[in-house]
């Protein structure tokens, strides 16, 4: 990991410490979440457009029981989603992060829940996809957050998604 | 409306990163050849006109988590495309690049990587249209602006394009690539 790797990686794991220790509820960790990830991909430069799908038509609740068939179980949570793009203004490609809260009413059913996932966890990856695409799942008080990639190919997006693992 | 024309090329011009599709995750990722579809028609001004898209023609099956082989249709042969399949998709966010080509039954033409190498996609058979940033969506605007399509949106041209079954499709023959070692 180069040092702005490492510094970047550190702004995130602060970040999310941050947010699993806030009272305040009105606090986004989608938006915590969206703006490292921007930090991290960017990185200051001028190069790249932001791409964020936020469509309330979508209840992503399908797409996780097809994607999560054996882990995800509709529960009374709500839902929230964003799809975030960051696409270089002259190369080819992009990167992707997928983030979808699960909010439930009190922590400890959030905890529960998420331990019962974990659990069922059996490969890194959703199935039912054409594009490969890997997953990791992160607790923050009353909310699961899973998190995903469709260019987790890409290393610092990789790490992006595994790096999760460590604010469990 | 005006005859259009596709045509699978037999010859490797890449390489795209993929997967053993639906259930050979923990197998890897492998690399298989990408190919050229030329699509040719007449523009509205008369002008003959051609492109060419690089695709996923071959791809790779893992029925279990055990086993893989190249899947994808090989021999020579011709097609008329069936029709416009509007609410197809192949990523998280259901807007991306929406839609697939029937060639015939589970056979598509729909969205694959913008970036071959950055994205990794299965195919078992279907052709995936690469050209990133937005590669299927230029694909399409092409077929919309060879159609003579006198509809007023783009997803009422389509739809029309699909039902009117001027999109002839042929493959050329091709060898199958080998397998490969994927990348664990």
């Amino acid at each position: 990991m180069d040092k702005t790797t490492k510094a970047l990686y550190f702004l995130f794991i602060f970040s999310l410490s941050i947010h699993v220790g806030c009272t305040n509820a009105n606090e986004n960790i989608l938006d915590t979440l969206q703006s490292v990830f921007v930090k991290n991909i960017i990185n200051g430069s001028n190069d790249f457009d932001l791409k964020v799908i936020t469509d309330k038509a979508d209840d992503k609740r399908l797409f996780l029981k097809k994607s999560l068939p054996n882990i995800y179980t509709q529960k009374n949570e709500t839902i929230a989603y964003k799809e975030i793009f960051i696409r270089h203004k002259k190369e080819q490609g992009f990167y992707h992060l997928g983030l979808i809260s699960l909010t439930y009413s009190t922590s400890g059913k959030a905890k529960n829940n998420f331990t019962e996932m974990k659990n069922k966890i059996k490969s890194k990856y959703f199935a039912n996809t054409k594009i490969l695409t890997k997953f990791n799942l992160l607790l923050s008080d009353n909310k699961i957050i899973i998190l995903y990639s469709e260019t987790f190919i890409d290393k610092k997006v990789n790490h992006f998604i595994t790096s999760a693992h460590a604010n469990n | 409306m005006r005859q259009i024309n596709m045509l699978v090329g037999s010859n490797k011009i890449g390489t795209a990163l993929t997967w053993a599709y639906p259930n050979g995750q923990s197998l890897g990722v492998y690399t298989i050849p990408t190919y050229s579809l030329t699509v040719t028609g007449t523009m509205d001004s008369g002008k003959k006109t051609k492109k060419d898209f690089e695709i996923l023609r071959f791809g790779i099956q893992g029925k279990t988590a055990k086993s893989a082989r190249v899947v994808g249709l090989a021999d020579a042969q011709k097609h008329t495309i069936k029709a416009w399949l509007p609410h197809y998709t192949v990523h998280s966010a259901r807007s991306l690049e929406k839609g697939a080509w029937q060639v015939y039954g589970n056979f598509l033409i729909h969205d694959g990587p913008d970036d071959p190498k950055r994205e990794v996609y299965a195919s078992i058979g279907c052709l995936e249209i690469c050209n990133g940033p937005q590669g299927f969506d230029k694909f399409n605007d092409f077929i919309v602006g060879l159609s003579g399509s006198t509809q007023l949106t783009k997803r009422a041209k389509l739809k029309e394009i699909g039902k009117s079954r001027i999109i002839k499709i042929a493959y050329k023959k091709a060898t199958r690539p080998p397998l490969g070692t994927p990348i664990p």
